[in-house]
C-alpha cells in the first residue's frame, strides 16, 4: 500500500515536471554550447572483457533474441559452466560448474543492480521475477565469486539483469505465442515518448505451461508434476531531474498459481500454490562530472506462498500440511565513485538492509517470525602504474545478523598484451552467510497441538560457507574480424559448506542403533510425538539437520568463443571442463558426483535472404548429480531451434518465429529417475507499433 | 606533452605575425554583445577583448541577457562582434552596424541573416566543415564505409555533407527528423545498415532528453556517436571535433589583423580553422574499438585527405 502511493506521488511529480516547464530542454542558446546529462556513465556501460578484473560473461539482446528462451533462467545456459536444470517441486535452480541443488542460494541474482534473492532460502524465484524476457537489455553474469564488489552472498557467480531503458523505446508491442501441451504466453509493452524528461514502459503478461506431466519410471513409481500458471506487471521509469539527477523507478508484479504433485498420491497430493511476489526500486543518481558520481538506492521485495493440502495416508487420519510463507526484504545502499588522480580510481558504499520471514511451519515457536539486519561497507581502487598494467583491490566489510563480522577482499591484476588482447589474474576470498531457513528452520508438520513429524532443522553456531578463489584468463577482442576469445583456468576451495544432512533420535524406540559418530538431531521440544512410519511409505520419518559440511576443492578451464558477421550470423560457444575434490567433505556421498566433467553451449545464429533467420542452440552436460532433492542424469545434449521471420517497416518491425525446445522430445531433468521435462514447441507472433 | 608544446608555439607565432599588421591602424572601436555574461561566451569575451586591447583596439563588452540592449551603446561604434544567437537576435533590433556573429550555428546565423538580410553581417560559426567531420569518421574506424547523419531540417548542410562524403567515397546515409517523437524510431532504422552515426547541432539532437534517447538507443545497438561538443562527448559519445571560445577569439583577432580600411570587411561565412578533438575512451573500450591516440587522429583530420 505505501509503495502504491509512493510511485502515485513519483509518477505526479515526474508529469509535473514535464507540464511546468521544469524539464531540461533545449535552451535557446546554440546547441554547442549546451551541458548535457551524463548519459553512459560507468554504471550504464558495459564493462570491456579487456578491463574487467574478473571473468564476465555478456549475454546481450540477439542472443536473447535468437535463443528463443521464454524463462529468464534459460538464458544462463549460455554462460560458460552453467547448469540449469527445473523440477516439479520447486523453482527452476541455476549452478556455477555444479555443486548444485534444489535452492541456488550461492549464485547472487541482480535486477539493474539490486538484489532480488528471496531472504526465505536465499535462492532465486525465477518464475517470480518481475519482468520478462523481452524487458531485458542484457544480462552480465561475473563467473565467479565477487564478494569484494557484491558483498556477501556473492559466491559462486553473480548475475546482474541489466533491463532495457524506457528512453531507447517507445511505441507499443504485442506478443503471442501459444504451442502443444496448452503452452500459452501473451504479453504487451507500452511506452512513452522516449524523447521527453520522464520516460516510462509498462509491460505484463500471462503464461501457462505444463513443465513436467507425471512419469512413470521403469520401477512402476509415479513422479510428480507441475503446471505454472503466471501473471507479471512491470512499470519503469525514468525521470532527467536535471544535468545531473536521474530518478529511476521500477514496480514489479509476479502473481499465479503452481498445481504440483502425484496423482493418486495420497502423501504428496496434487494441489496448487499460489505465489505473489512484489518488488520496488527507487533509485537517485547524481552525476557530478564524467568521473565522479553518487547513487543511492531503495529496494523493497515481499514473497507470499500459499499452498496447503492434507496428506492422506492410509490407516491414518489426515494430516495436515503447509508451505506457506511471508518474506520480505528492505535495502538501502549509497555508493560514490571518484578519480582521485588520472590513474586513481576508487569507489566506496554502504548498505544496510533488513531480511525477514514468517512461516508457522517452517519456524515453530516465535509465532514463526525470524528476522535480521545485516550492514555492509565495501570499496574498490584501481590504480594503473603504467598504461596496460592494472591494479584492483576491493573489499566488502559486512556485519551479518548471523555470521558477525565478514571480510571478504579480492585482488586483481590486468596486463594489456596489446590493444587487442590482456592477461589477468585474481585471488580472493567470499562468504557466504546462511539464509533465514538454514539459520533458523524447525520445520514441523503439526497434529492436536503435538509435533507429529520434524523435517528440516537448523544446527547452532553455524560458520558462515567461505571460499578461497583464484584465477588466470586471457581475453582477446578482435573487431576486426568480429571474434572474441575467453580464456580461463580457476581453482576454488570451499570451506564450511552447509548443507542438510539426515540425524538421529536415539531416545525414540523405533530409531536404531547408531554408531557412536552419528549426527545426533537437537533435543526435541517435549511435545514431539513422532509418527513411527513416513506418510504412505514404510519408511521410519527422517530428520535432517543444516550444518557445515567440509571442504573441497573446484578446479577447472573453460573456453569462451564468439564470432559474427554482420549479414551473415553470429556464432557462441562455451566449453568448460572441471573437476572436484571432495574427499573430505562430510555431507553428502554424492558430491564427488554433483560436478560434470564437460558443460557445452553452443547458439548459431544465420541469417538467410528475405528477412528469415535461424538459429540452433546446442546445451550438454556430462553425467553428473543434482544434490538432495536431485539425483543423477546421465550425459546429454539438449537441441533447440528457431526459424524466425521479420515483416513490416524496418521502424517497427514485427517478428513470426517458430521454436522447438529439446528437439529429441522430453528429456530427464535434475532426478532422472523422477522427472522427465516436456519439449516446448510453439509459434509466436510479435507486432510492434 | 609535445602536442602542448606544439600548440604552444603555434599560439606564440600567431601573436608573432599579428602584431606588426594589428599597429598598422588606429584601431577599431568594438562592441562585443554577449548573450549570456558568464560561461563560454564570458570565455569568448576575455580572450577577445584582452587580446584586441593590447592590438590598439578600443573594446566594451556588454551582455544582452537581462535587459534591452542600449543602442547608445551600439552608437558609432566601427565593429559589433554578436556572441552566440541570442546576442545577434538583440543586435538586430537596434540600428545597423557592421556585425560579426560568432559562437553560434550557423544554421541558427542564416535563420537570423534571412530575416534582415540586407543589413552588414558576417559569421564564423561553430560548426566544424563535412569534410573534417568526415575525415574524423575515417580517423576513428578506418575500415567503415557508411555513416548515419541524423539532421533534423537543414538542407543546405545535408548537400555539404553528401558532397564531401562523395569525395571520400564514403556512403551517407541520412534522415531528416521531422518529428521529434518519431526519434528512436528513426535511429533504429538509421543505425542498422550503419557503422556510426553523425549528429549534428541542432535543437531536436541536443536537447537533454533526445540526447539520453540518442546515446542509449545506438549504444543498444552498439554503434558509436559522432558529435560537435566536449559536453557530448562527456555525455556518452565516442568523439566529436569542435572549437572552444579561445579558438574563437583568435579567428576574429586573426581577421581582424587583416583589416586595414576604416570599417572592416565582414567575412560571410568563415569556419574555424582550428579544432579540438574530443575521444571517450571509456566507451570506445565499451564497444570493443580500438581508436589511435589523440596526436595521431588530429595528425590523420587535419591532414585533408580522407580518402
Amino acid at each position: 500500500m505505501a509503495s502504491g502511493k509512493l510511485l502515485w506521488r513519483l509518477f505526479v511529480f515526474g508529469s509535473s515536471l514535464s507540464a511546468t516547464g521544469l524539464s531540461v530542454s533545449a535552451s535557446a542558446d546554440d546547441a554547442f554550447l549546451n551541458e548535457m546529462p551524463i548519459v553512459l556513465s560507468a554504471s550504464r556501460l558495459e564493462q570491456s572483457a579487456l578491463d574487467a578484473p574478473t571473468a564476465v560473461t555478456v549475454i546481450d539482446r540477439e542472443l536473447i533474441a535468437a535463443s528463443g528462451f521464454t524463462e529468464i533462467h534459460d538464458l544462463l545456459r549460455l554462460v560458460p559452466g552453467f547448469l540449469v536444470a527445473d523440477w516439479p517441486d520447486g523453482q527452476p535452480v541455476v549452478a556455477s560448474y555444479g555443486v548444485g541443488d534444489a535452492h541456488d542460494r550461492r549464485i547472487k541474482v541482480m535486477i539493474d543492480g539490486q538484489t532480488v534473492n528471496s531472504p526465505y532460502m536465499g535462492s532465486t524465484n525465477w518464475q517470480d521475477l518481475p519482468l520478462r524476457v523481452d524487458d531485458i537489455e542484457r544480462i552480465e553474469v561475473v563467473r565467479g565469486p565477487n564478494g569484494a564488489a557484491y558483498g556477501v552472498n556473492a559466491f559462486q557467480a553473480v548475475i546482474n539483469i541489466i533491463t532495457r531503458s524506457p528512453a531507447a523505446e517507445d511505441g507499443a508491442a504485442l506478443r503471442l505465442t501459444a504451442g502443444r501441451a496448452g503452452f500459452r504466453d501473451h504479453s504487451f509493452r507500452l511506452n512513452g515518448k522516449a524523447d521527453e524528461s520522464l520516460s516510462w514502459r509498462l509491460s505484463g503478461s500471462w503464461r501457462e505451461m505444463d513443465s513436467f506431466r507425471p512419469w512413470r519410471n521403469p520401477r512402476g513409481e509415479l513422479g510428480s508434476g507441475k503446471a505454472l500458471e503466471r501473471r507479471v506487471l512491470n512499470f519503469t521509469s525514468t525521470a532527467q531531474l536535471d544535468l545531473h539527477d536521474e530518478l529511476n523507478l521500477m514496480l514489479g508484479l509476479s502473481d499465479g498459481d503452481t498445481e504440483q504433485g502425484t496423482p493418486g498420491d495420497g502423501a504428496d497430493p496434487v494441489r496448487t500454490a499460489r505465489m505473489r511476489a512484489r518488488y520496488l526500486h527507487l533509485g537517485w543518481t547524481h552525476r557530478a562530472t564524467v568521473d565522479a558520481g553518487l547513487s543511492v538506492q531503495l529496494h523493497h521485495q515481499t514473497e507470499r506462498n500459499r499452498s496447503a493440502w492434507m496428506v492422506m495416508a492410509s490407516g491414518s487420519p489426515p494430516v495436515p500440511a503447509d508451505e506457506n510463507y511471508r518474506v520480505g526484504r528492505d535495502a538501502l545502499e549509497i555508493q560514490y565513485h571518484d578519480r582521485l588522480a588520472a590513474d586513481w580510481r576508487y569507489l566506496l558504499g554502504a548498505g544496510i538492509h533488513r531480511e525477514r520471514a514468517h512461516s508457522r511451519t517452517m519456524f515453530n515457536g516465535d509465532g514463526g517470525e525470524v528476522s535480521g539486519i545485516n550492514k555492509q561497507l565495501f570499496g574498490s581502487v584501481v590504480w594503473t602504474p603504467l598504461p596496460p598494467l592494472q591494479l584492483d583491490l576491493g573489499a566488502t566489510l559486512e556485519d551479518h545478523h548471523y555470521s558477525g563480522s565478514l571480510w571478504s577482499p579480492r585482488f586483481s591484476v590486468r596486463y594489456q598484451l596489446n590493444a587487442v588482447s590482456a592477461l589477468r589474474a585474481s585471488v580472493g576470498q567470499a562468504y557466504r552467510a546462511p539464509s533465514l531457513v538454514e539459520a533458523n528452520a524447525e520445520q514441523v508438520v503439526k497434529v492436536d497441538g503435538q509435533i507429529k513429524r520434524l523435517n528440516l532443522l537448523a544446527a547452532a553456531d553455524m560458520k558462515p560457507e567461505r571460499m578461497r578463489h583464484a584465477e588466470l584468463g586471457y581475453v582477446a577482442i578482435h573487431q576486426d574480424l568480429g571474434l572474441d576469445v575467453d580464456l580461463r583456468a580457476f581453482h576454488r576451495q570451499y570451506e564450511d559448506y552447509i548443507d542438510d544432512q539426515r540425524c538421529w533420535y536415539p531416545d525414540q524406540p523405533w530409531e536404531p542403533v547408531i554408531s557412536s559418530n552419528a549426527l545426533m538431531c537437537p533435543q526435541p521440544s517435549a511435545n514431539f510425538f513422532p509418527f513411527e512410519h513416513e506418510f504412505m511409505s514404510s519408511r521410519r520419518p527422517r530428520s535432517f539437520i543444516f550444518l557445515n559440511g567440509g571442504r573441497f576443492h573446484l578446479h577447472g578451464v573453460e573456453a569462451s568463443v564468439g564470432w559474427q558477421r554482420p549479414g551473415w550470423g553470429r556464432v557462441q560457444l562455451s566449453h568448460a571442463l572441471t573437476g572436484i575434490n571432495a574427499r573430505r567433505a562430510t555431507v553428502d556421498s554424492d558430491f564427488e558426483q554433483s560436478v560434470p566433467r564437460n558443460i557445452t553451449s553452443l547458439l548459431l545464429i544465420k541469417d538467410l535472404p528475405a528477412r528469415w533467420r535461424v538459429s540452433a542452440g546446442y546445451y550438454r552436460h556430462s553425467t553428473m548429480y543434482w544434490l538432495n532433492d536431485g539425483d543423477r542424469v546421465s550425459a546429454r545434449g539438449r537441441f533447440d531451434l528457431k526459424l524466425s521471420h521479420s515483416f513490416g517497416p524496418a521502424a517497427r518491425s514485427s517478428e513470426i518465429a517458430f521454436v522447438v525446445q529439446s528437439l529429441r522430445g522430453s528429456y530427464p531433468d535434475f532426478h532422472e529417475g523422477k522427472h522427465r521435462h516436456q519439449q516446448q514447441l510453439f509459434a509466436t507472433l510479435m507486432l510492434n507499433w | 606533452m609535445r602536442a602542448a608544446v606544439l600548440k604552444l608555439c603555434r599560439r606564440c607565432l600567431f601573436w608573432l605575425l599579428l602584431l606588426p599588421c594589428g599597429m598598422a591602424h588606429a584601431g577599431f572601436d568594438i562592441v562585443v554583445v554577449l548573450s549570456r555574461a558568464e560561461g563560454p561566451h564570458q570565455v569568448f569575451a576575455q580572450h577577445f577583448s584582452r587580446a584586441a586591447s593590447r592590438l590598439g583596439h578600443r573594446v566594451q563588452v556588454v551582455s544582452a541577457e537581462d535587459e534591452p540592449l542600449d543602442p547608445a551603446v551600439l552608437r558609432d561604434v566601427d565593429l559589433v562582434v554578436s556572441s552566440g544567437e541570442l546576442a545577434l537576435t538583440a543586435v538586430l533590433q537596434r540600428p545597423e552596424r557592421p556585425t560579426l556573429a560568432v559562437m553560434l550555428g550557423q544554421q541558427a546565423f542564416e535563420r537570423l541573416r534571412a530575416l534582415e538580410p540586407t543589413r552588414a553581417l558576417g559569421a564564423m560559426p561553430l560548426d566544424q566543415p563535412p569534410s573534417r567531420q568526415l575525415r574524423l569518421f575515417r580517423a576513428l574506424l578506418p575500415q567503415a564505409q557508411q555513416l548515419a547523419l541524423l539532421q533534423q531540417s537543414y538542407a543546405a548542410k545535408l548537400e555539404s555533407f553528401s558532397a564531401a562524403a562523395a569525395e571520400c567515397g564514403l556512403e551517407l546515409q541520412t534522415a531528416q527528423l521531422d518529428d521529434p517523437r518519431q526519434l528512436v524510431q528513426q535511429l533504429d532504422v538509421l543505425l542498422r545498415d550503419s557503422d556510426a552515426l553523425l549528429v549534428l547541432a541542432e535543437a531536436a539532437v541536443s536537447a537533454p532528453a533526445a540526447v539520453r534517447s540518442i546515446l542509449l538507443t545506438s549504444y543498444r545497438q552498439r554503434k558509436p556517436l559522432l558529435a560537435f561538443s566536449q559536453a557530448y562527448v562527456d555525455a556518452g559519445a565516442l568523439a566529436a571535433v569542435f572549437t572552444t571560445p579561445g579558438q574563437v577569439a583568435e579567428q576574429v583577432l586573426s581577421w581582424l589583423a587583416q583589416q586595414d580600411g576604416e570599417l572592416p570587411r565582414l567575412p560571410e561565412l568563415s569556419f574555424p580553422p582550428e579544432f579540438e578533438l574530443a575521444v571517450n575512451r571509456k566507451v570506445a573500450r565499451s564497444l570493443g574499438l580500438q581508436i589511435a591516440p589523440d596526436e595521431v587522429l588530429i595528425r590523420e583530420i587535419a591532414g585533408g585527405d580522407c580518402r
